[in-house]
């Protein structure tokens, strides 16, 4: 993950809009998660008072594996700009984004980092898994990133750690009962396996984050795309560049998605590399976490019943199960970490809704046994119907995210944030937890930290 | 005060500022391997100037040097050089107390510290470890 938003802070470098000179823009729109468009952006910022353009757009699909061109949508727009970004009203187009009121870009922290020109909130379209969450025709969120060729020592730096040019950082050694360990192959070495070394690299090893499978992205010149294609034909496989119709839009530099085997996503990404035709290429990241356990049956009678009783409110319904489940967390890290309790504190967090559970695990670590070891621990728990029954509730749970510090005492949220517990850490945790529960919610001295 | 004691009192401050610096680096358990790194690489450049020049002057010193020094030059010395030595641990020590936040803030305020001091100390060092000049 951190490897993914480092590209994407790196792609994103904002460029300051110079008055005079008509900006070139990465474009995406959505009404709901699953109705995006992507595309580029062309306004001129000559007049504040009358800025104008056109915002080029295909419509997104998931995963993008088309092979026939897709429609174009020509959006014009008109607006200002004003000190805090661009006020832009967009033109009516078929099938293609809309919006009736006027959008006010604000320079944000979205998806393409510090200065993208962001509208509305992107997480208020997804939920954790990215299902859509919000539903709807009108245009919910906007952000117009500032094209700028990422530099090139990136593009090596994706697929090798910087310093030694070799494949490390996305790499993990599957390790049981070890903890992951960094696997480390010279960056030459790799991109002169066969496919069928790569493949058999890739099943030895774990990534640390998912990406989309089959899928690599390159930022290229689109008169380059022929030449790309004619390197992906000579190797064979029948990879394909899919969306070179967006570098209809305007010439120069486009991003364009090239589908490729599974298991050789990091293999072809150097071999797109290597070809010339691109300013870089790598594979598209997705977040990682650690999944849902399997169900945690709880059989305390205040929980059954108040799910049992029509006339308890849902607001109060899951208020019994929810401290049922804090207090089973308070155990289980009493008997994971005697002494927890002393310094620990798990927290209930507003969820805003009443069937969500969030809580935060704050105190002497868990996931790894450390004598001076701190973590803080997010977990996320909902209701799993599959397994309710009138004698228990079924609840699935996940550690969705966690960060660590050391320190004599607890140290402070800010150099908590340093470090970030890995997804297989929080796993292995969310595991013994579920794994080891007894009946009545307690834990064994089994899952007690042996240091 | 003889310009010889002058540079043994300030020699050995940054000398002694540096040890613990990296003795704090280094032994304390509550910097990441990655971090303990990082963070000896942006002390040392600095320090390890400064150290060099003083281990190179006093390793030539032949006789005692019993020079008056102008006592204006010997409290600016004493005083920048107990200010730059107490400074970079004091840091690393408001580090790991809490105070400040993270080590992205960490690594400002030692960039702060060396920039604000460095120049004062490379000066200060200059003159009183300086390769002498050929008379």
């Amino acid at each position: 993950m951190r490897s993914y938003l480092a590209f994407v802070t790196a792609a994103a470098a904002f460029v300051s809009p110079v008055a005079g000179a008509a900006e070139r823009y990465e474009a995406q729109l959505a009404h709901s998660a699953d109705t995006e468009w992507i595309g580029f952006a062309e306004i001129d910022l000559s007049d504040a008072a009358a800025v104008r353009g056109e915002l080029c757009l295909v419509r997104k699909e998931y995963p993008d594996r088309r092979t026939e061109p897709r429609t174009l949508l020509r959006v014009p727009v008109t607006g200002r700009a004003v000190a805090e970004g661009l006020e832009l009203n967009l033109g009516t187009v078929r099938d293609g984004p809309r919006s009736d009121a006027t959008l006010a870009f604000a320079r944000g922290t979205g998806d393409g980092g510090e200065g993208a020109l962001v509208f509305g909130d992107l997480l208020a379209l997804r939920d954790k898994e990215g299902n859509p969450i919000l539903g709807g025709t009108k245009l919910a969120y906007a952000e117009l990133t500032p094209l700028v060729p990422p530099s090139p020592d990136f593009e090596i730096s994706m697929l090798s750690s910087a310093s030694d040019q070799q494949v490390a950082i996305l790499l993990e050694e599957v390790n049981p009962g070890q903890g992951p360990v960094t696997a480390l192959v010279p960056l030459e070495e790799y991109e002169n396996f066969t496919r069928e070394q790569a493949i058999a690299f890739e099943q030895k090893h774990e990534r640390e984050m998912l990406y989309d499978a089959g899928a690599v992205v390159a930022l290229m010149d689109s008169a380059k795309i022929p030449q790309l294609q004619r390197a992906l034909d000579a190797l064979g496989d029948g990879a394909r560049v899919m969306n070179g119709e967006i570098s209809a839009c305007h010439g120069g530099v486009v991003q364009v998605t090239v589908s490729v085997p599974p298991m050789l996503e990091f293999w072809y990404t150097r071999q797109i590399q290597k070809s010339g035709a691109v300013i870089t290429a790598y594979p598209w990241g997705l977040p990682l976490d650690p999944g849902w356990t399997d169900p945690l049956m709880i059989q305390t009678a205040a929980v059954v019943a108040a799910f049992g009783n029509p006339r308890i409110a849902m607001a109060q319904k899951y208020r019994p199960l929810w401290e049922t489940l804090k207090a089973a967390l308070t155990r289980f890290a009493a008997a994971r970490r005697p002494g927890f309790a002393q310094s620990g504190t798990i927290v209930l967090r507003p969820s805003g809704a009443p069937h969500v559970f969030n809580a935060e695990i704050r105190g002497r670590s868990l996931a790894v046994c450390q004598a001076n070891r701190w973590e803080q621990i997010f977990v996320e728990a909902t209701v799993n119907p599959s397994v309710t029954s009138s004698s228990a509730v079924g609840v699935s749970l996940q550690m969705s995210d966690g960060f660590y510090a050391r320190g004599a005492t607890m140290p402070s949220d800010a150099r908590m944030r340093d470090h970030r517990i890995s997804d297989s850490e929080l796993k292995a945790l969310q595991d013994l937890m579920v794994g080891n529960a007894q009946k009545n919610l307690t834990w064994p001295a089994a899952v007690r930290c042996q240091q | 005060m003889p310009l010889d004691t002058l540079r043994i009192v300030v020699g050995l401050l940054i000398i002694l500022s540096h040890l613990t610096s990296f003795a704090m680096v280094l032994l304390y358990g509550w910097l990441e391997p990655a971090e303990r790194m990082e963070l000896a690489l942006i002390i040392s450049p600095m320090f390890g100037v400064y150290v060099s020049a003083i281990v190179r002057r006093v390793t030539m010193m032949e006789s005692y040097d019993r020079t008056p020094t102008h006592v204006a030059l010997a409290g600016l010395s004493i005083g920048i050089a107990l200010i730059y030595a107490l400074t970079v641990p004091a840091v690393i020590l408001a580090f790991e107390s809490g105070s400040i936040g993270n080590f992205g803030d960490l690594k400002n305020v030692i960039g702060i510290v060396e920039t604000a001091l460095g120049l004062y100390t490379g000066a200060l060092v200059d003159r009183l470890f300086g390769t002498p000049k050929a008379s």
